[in-house]
């Protein structure tokens, strides 16, 4: 619930650095950071210096297990008709619907931020059909806990939009909201998964019809935490659904970087759990998987579901990914753009007709609107918050703190401009 | 009081202190909508656009291309549009706009509404705003009385409601809190709407009259037209035309004026701020850049002119004819481009990315030059294949724009070496600093008769001191030394320079 600390705290450290490297001589400061640098990527690249053994053991390596991403519609569009997952067309139609949804929702998001009205916010651009896709299946009883780039995902479990608008301009009081939802954003990565793995067992010991899903990066696969908390869930055969985005970028460190594995799903075997890598621009492959995935996981099998995607912009809107990466890498993820693959596999089947994407497009700004006009009226703090945050029902002492010190501001009027209120964005 | 937005210099990147104005991309009266590019902002992590926050015409952009804004100033303001305009007529600029809600002040940028929830009661108890508990008690306003009408809301716009009803007055309506600043609630408006005389005091209406020229002046000159004082009406209601728009703005400044001379602080130790922004702010930047990236070393010299000075004077009324003032500078330009081309390491520049030193195959020379706005370096581009008289016109014509601020940005960019001048003002040695990225600067000190030994006898001699600054990451002692005598080779025997 700590969303805003653990932001300021990097831009924190980051002004740090910033203010000691004007003041220290920057050429040894230089000097030293090409070091750190040159020795990283020793440290990180691939070991390429494995030569030709005869090996008795019967060892295990990267090439024993291939993983394939499971995809039903191709970049092109193309798919096997006995593929296509049993939906209704209003559910057809609905995954397009949510996809809109989210890219518009991270467009105006980044203008907001723009605007001074968001403190920060991470684009999702490019993750439409991995968010949507990973969301629809879920059912109204389950949890979702995220790192902030699976909107719709929430607001499918009932989150609003005005409420993902107050979080980003850093009102904590919008994890409550969140939280009557069973949703929830951990921005220190991979830190909440431990708790995912501890909901999952409470919903194990009350029996009760519902998995927990958490939605990661693959940065966060990197974390302590997250292989306690999957080995965890294996071990205790717990309701829980690991779905990692793998956007292939932690802010500036590729996946390349990140791991020496091959892929995400295949740290299921080493858990003890079931896993399974799919296109994340597959909208149609992800719903398919995360079905599949849910059915195993209520039945006590924690899963791995890897959707593997990209992120398109930067990692945030303090971010400028032209720093680090190249713009053909870009190239190569915007022709395989997972709106427009399935609108022609809408086309296709003969949906596209009853799309009207103006339309829809135009009710998604106004509810935007709305979402933004309702996060504007929410008000200010109340001094008298303080005192009743804490308990169902107020402790008396306390209730004369709080009668106290609402008659000292009466007395004193002018210390009220010394209460500092939660600041918007 | 017209619906003004005052858009703040937001901070786009969590935690940048300041951003350069790269472009505007909207003029002043223009009409936009909400969410339109309407500058290109640049921090210290990306270049950024930033939209606009309403849907109406921009009133007034606060700050020039490449100017250094610190977050949370005001860059640009607009004026909404009234629910009656269309969001494509921006034009439609009628005498009958009404201010939209009166008795709120502005909505801040992020578009809150200012009537939102200000106070709130509970057990009896409230726990108010300071600006809606300053308001409540200048107008002698009880909050907990209107908490009990209003509910738990309390708004500003309740405790005003409450003040014109006479309800919910409390009796000890205080008379010091007249007296306190307002913040942006004028609660005497109907004392002061009727003040139609031409005084300083602005007249406040709540609807004012004028043509469309006069509302777009008065836009450009950032004066809201409720406060111009006029005696006109027309229809009933005041009128301001273009005369009184002028005249008010004079007596307005005059005003100021006054004030600032008598605002001068009284003290033992009298200062003046002056802001460090613009062109100042930006030679501060580079000197910074250069002196804390490169570690630089000068080297001194002084060389006998004797010669140089008799070759001027002979060459000058030739120049002279041909409408050229023949300086010193192309000369030692000029040998500066033999003794670069004898030592290139000085023509050159430390590519730290890809970690590689550039030595330039061709010389464009910048000249340091003392404008009113403060040191500017205009560059002679490709001094190598010109001749002292195009040089000389060069200087002229380049240091002529730079102090009348016609000079375009790029001929001040890709210098490879620099001399400055310093001795036209005075003095003899210095140590220049780098213009970054260059590698080497040869400041000139004031060419003057000085004693000197000749054949083991002081004679005086026209002297002119030397000093080289070098980048000694690239150029070690001994080659700008060997640099420098190179450079007095030809500044000694300047016919040399004709073999160049
Ligand atoms: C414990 C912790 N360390 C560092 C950060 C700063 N941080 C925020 S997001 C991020 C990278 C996350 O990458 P990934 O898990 O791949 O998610 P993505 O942003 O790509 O969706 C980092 C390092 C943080 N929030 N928490
Ligand atoms: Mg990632």
């Amino acid at each position: 619930m700590t969303v805003v600390t653990a932001n300021t705290g990097t831009t924190r450290a980051e002004s740090f650095t910033v203010r000691a490297s004007a003041e220290t001589n920057r050429a040894a400061l230089c000097l030293y950071a090409r070091r750190l640098v040159s020795w990283y990527e020793i440290a990180m690249s691939n070991n390429l210096s494995r030569q030709a053994l005869d090996l008795d053991a019967p060892w295990i390596s990267q090439d024993t297990l291939s993983v394939e991403p499971h995809q039903i519609v191709a970049p092109d569009g193309s798919y096997d008709p006995d593929d296509v997952p049993d939906l209704t067309e209003e559910a057809f139609l609905d995954l397009y619907r949510w996809m809109l949804f989210e890219k518009r929702y991270a467009e105006r998001m980044v203008k907001l931020q723009r605007r001074g009205e968001l403190g920060t916010f991470g684009s999702s651009r490019g993750h439409e059909a991995s968010i949507v896709g990973s969301g629809y299946p879920l059912q109204d009883s389950d949890w979702l806990l995220g790192m902030g780039r699976e909107t719709m995902a929430m607001l499918q479990q009932g989150v609003s939009l005005r409420d993902m608008i107050l979080f980003w301009r850093g009102v904590d009081d919008a994890q409550q909201f969140l939280a009557q939802e069973n949703c929830m954003i951990g921005i220190s990565v991979g830190g909440y998964l431990p708790l995912v793995t501890g909901i999952g067992w409470g919903m194990k010991r009350m029996d009760a019809d519902a998995v927990v899903t958490a939605h990661f990066g693959d940065g966060a696969t990197s974390t302590g935490a997250s292989h306690e908390a999957i080995n965890f869930a294996g071990v205790l055969d717990i309701p829980a659904i690991f779905y990692c985005q793998n956007n292939q970028w932690a802010i500036s460190t590729p996946f390349e970087k990140q791991t020496n594995a091959n892929s995400i799903a295949q740290r299921a075997i080493g858990y003890g759990v079931d896993g399974v890598r799919v296109d994340g621009n597959d909208v149609l492959a992800v719903h398919a998987a995360m079905t599949e995935a849910r059915e195993l996981a209520s039945q006590g099998n924690p899963v791995i579901v890897e959707g593997l995607t990209y992120r398109r912009g930067g990692h945030s809107t303090n971010d400028d990914p032209s720093r680090y990466r190249d713009d053909e890498e870009r190239e190569t993820w915007i022709d395989r753009d997972p709106i427009e693959r399935y609108e022609r596999f809408l086309q296709s089947e003969g949906l596209w007709d009853r799309v009207d994407r103006e339309t829809l497009l135009e009710g998604i700004d106004e509810e935007f609107d709305a979402a933004h006009e309702a996060a504007d009226a929410y008000g200010p703090r109340d001094v008298e918050e303080i005192f009743v945050h804490l308990y169902d029902e107020m402790p008396p002492a306390l209730e004369a703190q709080m009668a106290s010190f609402g008659e000292f501001l009466e007395t004193y009027p002018e210390m009220d401009e010394h209460v500092d209120r939660r600041p918007k964005g | 009081m017209e619906d003004t937005i005052e858009f703040e210099l937001p901070d786009v990147g969590e935690g940048v202190a300041e951003g350069e104005i790269v472009a505007w991309h909207v003029e002043s009266g223009e009409h936009v909508s909400e969410n339109q590019t309407v500058v290109e902002v640049e921090t210290d992590k990306a270049v950024v656009d930033i939209p606009s926050p309403v849907d109406g015409a921009v009133r007034s952009r606060l700050a020039e291309e490449g100017e250094q804004v610190p977050v949370g100033e005001t860059i640009i303001t607009f004026e909404r549009d009234g629910p009656e305009t269309s969001a494509d007529a921006g034009d439609s600029e009628t005498g009958t706009r009404e201010s939209a809600d009166d008795g709120t002040v502005a909505p801040s940028i992020d578009g809150v509404a200012t009537d939102r929830t200000e106070a709130c009661s509970q057990n009896g108890r409230v726990f108010a705003r300071p600006s809606v508990r300053r308001l409540a008690r200048k107008t002698g306003v009880d909050l907990a009385a209107v908490s009990e009408t209003s509910g738990l809301q309390v708004t500003r716009r309740d405790v005003l409601a409450a003040a014109s009803d006479g309800v919910a007055t409390a009796e000890h309506t205080s008379v010091d809190a007249v007296e306190e600043t307002d913040h942006g609630v004028d609660v005497d408006r109907s004392a002061s709407s009727g003040n139609t005389a031409a005084e300083e005091s602005p007249a406040d209406r709540d609807r004012t009259l004028a043509m469309p020229a006069t509302r777009k002046r008065a836009r450009e000159l950032g004066v809201p037209l409720d406060d111009v004082s006029t005696d006109e009406t027309c229809d009933g209601h005041a009128f301001v035309g273009p005369e009184a728009l002028e005249s008010f703005v004079a007596a307005r400044k005059h005003e100021r004026a006054e004030r600032d001379q008598h605002a001068e602080p009284v003290s033992d130790r009298p200062e003046r701020r002056i802001p460090y922004t613009g062109v100042r702010r930006t030679i501060g930047e580079r000197m910074e850049q250069s002196m804390y990236t490169a570690p630089q070393v000068s080297h001194h010299d002084t060389v006998d002119a004797s010669e140089l000075v008799e070759t001027r004077q002979q060459l000058e009324p030739e120049a002279a004819d041909q409408g050229v003032d023949l300086t010193y500078l192309p000369f030692v330009m000029k040998a500066c481009v033999a003794a670069l081309e004898a030592y290139p390491v000085l023509n050159a520049e430390l590519d730290e990315d890809n970690g590689e030193i550039i030595e330039k195959r061709y010389y464009n020379l910048g000249v340091a030059t003392d404008t009113d706005a403060g040191l500017m370096v205009p560059v002679v581009e490709d001094v190598d294949r010109k001749n002292l008289l195009e040089i000389a016109s060069d200087v002229q014509s380049v240091v002529e724009r730079a102090r009348d601020r016609s000079i375009s940005r790029t001929e001040m960019e890709n210098g490879t070496f620099t001399v400055t001048n310093i001795g036209a003002i005075g003095g003899q040695f210095g140590t220049p600093i780098l213009n970054y990225p260059e590698v080497g600067i040869l400041a000139l000190g004031a060419l003057a008769e000085r004693p000197r030994v000749v054949d083991g006898e002081v004679v005086p001699r026209p002297v002119l001191p030397i000093s080289l600054t070098s980048d000694h990451r690239v150029v070690d002692g001994s080659d700008a030394a060997r640099f420098t005598n190179e450079l007095k080779r030809y500044l000694e025997n300047p016919s040399l320079l004709l073999l160049e």
